[in-house]
């Protein structure tokens, strides 16, 4: 039992188990909506399988096998798209208001119906089908798209990694084999550009790693984690010579995603080794702070090269470096600031151009 | 030639393959090495050796993405060949990248004793002999 389609893309499915109504909503409605009709709660899902293009489902409340809620209930979870609209009397309406408020109805209308009131409840029901379905297709595409991304970093770890890595072998053997000091020269000048190179790398995953996160429940000992960054950079050449002093105060558990909390901890810290001033004889790092279940407050200070006044916005900028010489990729405090972003923090930064830095950062602990 | 100890290395990229080759005879020239660019043809030998082919512990240095068997799906073949033995297989997987996400897979064959980033160094294969040998 097809009208023809007029106007609407979509079709309406009606339910009604008289067929008098069946006969005067078709009459009324088939010019501007492609209309289905069912006489029982059965043949109603007949048609919901035989014809996907029912966007709308009205079904009146008093049938005899079912009431038009419980046909609801049935179907919502095999077509939960498809926007479901009750017809009923008012003796009827404590039901209707209830499956309103429970999701299972989008819209009810008075019986007798208003035409207009009816045509108006069919386009809303149609507009809000539409939203929905173009909702889960762009839901869809930004699916896949992050897949591609996941992909993208996958080669990027390890395509582009692995013959790096070659390169880095290549020059390990080469030390080995080599005994001519200009050669050896030129082999370390390799590994250096190759470290930083691979270096590069290792931040555009931490920076894909820490955007991704949105697990803020990670239980985060910061003494743990500090160790964890000195750890990593001991044997790094710049932390030789350099004091290093932790102290950190951690009355409770504090909960926030851990792996921004490290990204922006061991860029800070690795920052303080690496700007040392050559002459200084008493080079030191410093990390201070209090941590609450609340709030984290971290200090680290160093009495290295300083920032000038006028680079001190400047220093956040993605791909700014400091210093022409050092081995930086320009991207470690923009990573650090992103991440502080993302965890509604603050950071503050105190500097004496050939004295020293302090940075204050300011991190909220979120609840269980 | 060591009776004890001898190392395998399964790996597609060939230079990689000559940086271990040629590292390891500058530590001990004295332990075998078997070589393989392909898994497959790795697996075949591997079908085809009996328990006196190996010495008292093999070390299996086996790259983890390679075409056709990946290094999971060999070091799961190395196990199986091995449990027949009474010759002892010690697996290392190999891989240039950052981080393994699959640690739990690693996890999963009790003859893996772990991960080695790339490159492989002299270090590397001092504390390998120094911890098998």
């Amino acid at each position: 039992m097809i009208d023809f389609k007029q106007e609407q893309d979509g079709a309406v499915l009606y339910v009604d188990d008289e067929q008098n109504n069946i006969n005067s909503f078709r009459s009324t409605f088939r010019k501007e909506f492609k209309v289905y009709s069912a006489i029982n709660a059965v043949e109603a899902l007949k048609n919901l399988k035989s014809y996907p293009d029912i966007k709308v489902i009205i079904s009146d409340q008093r049938m005899p096998d079912v009431t038009g809620v419980e046909f609801f209930e049935k179907i919502r979870h095999i077509y939960p798209n498809k926007v479901r609209v009750i017809l009923t009397g008012y003796s009827d309406i404590k039901a209707v208001i209830d499956a309103i408020n429970k999701g299972q109805v989008y819209r009810y209308i008075d019986k007798p119906w208003n035409n207009d009131l009816v045509r108006l409840a069919i386009q809303d029901a149609m507009d809000l089908f539409d939203t929905r379905k173009n909702l889960s297709d762009k839901n869809e595409s930004l699916q896949s798209a992050y897949n591609e991304l996941d992909k993208f970093v996958y080669s990027v770890s390890h395509d582009l990694r692995s013959p790096l890595m070659s390169i880095l072998g290549i020059a390990n053997l080469a030390e080995v084999d080599v005994q001519d000091p200009k050669s050896l020269e030129y082999f370390q000048t390799i590994k250096g550009m190759v470290d930083k190179l691979d270096g590069y790398i290792h931040q555009i995953i931490d920076h894909y790693k820490g955007s991704q996160g949105k697990q803020f429940g990670d239980r985060i000992d910061f003494n743990k984690v500090v160790d964890e960054i000195i750890e990593s950079i001991k044997y790094h050449p710049s932390a030789q010579g350099v004091k290093f002093q932790v102290n950190l105060e951690q009355s409770d558990s504090f909960l926030s995603n851990k792996m921004n909390v490290k990204t922006i901890l061991s860029n800070l810290i690795s920052n303080a080794f690496k700007y040392q001033r050559e002459e200084e004889t008493n080079k030191f790092v410093e990390v201070t702070g209090t941590i609450t279940s609340e709030k984290a407050e971290i200090i680290v200070k160093d009495n290295g090269v300083g920032i000038k006044e006028d680079k001190k916005e400047e220093v956040f900028n993605m791909f700014y470096r400091a210093k022409q010489d050092e081995t930086g990729t320009g991207l470690g405090l923009f990573i650090v600031s992103e991440a502080i972003e993302k965890l509604a923090g603050s950071i503050d930064l105190r500097s004496t151009f050939g004295k020293g830095t302090e940075i204050k950062l300011i991190l909220p602990g979120t609840s269980e | 030639m060591s009776d004890k100890l001898s190392i395998v290395i399964v790996d597609d990229n060939e230079i990689d393959l000559m940086i271990g080759e040629r590292l390891l005879s500058r530590v001990d020239q004295s332990i075998a090495l078997t070589k393989f660019n392909h898994s497959t043809e790795m697996l075949n030998w591997l079908q085809r050796e009996d328990e006196n082919s190996f010495t008292t512990n093999t070390i299996f240095l086996v790259d983890i993405y390679m075409p056709i068997f990946n290094g999971y799906y060999v070091a799961e073949q190395i196990t199986q060949v091995f449990d027949a033995f009474d010759k002892k297989a010690i697996i290392y997987l190999v891989s240039a990248t950052i981080e393994i996400s699959d640690n739990r897979k690693l996890m999963l064959n009790s003859r893996v004793e772990g991960y080695i980033g790339k490159p492989v160094t002299v270090s590397l294969f001092k504390e390998l002999i120094k911890k098998h040998g």
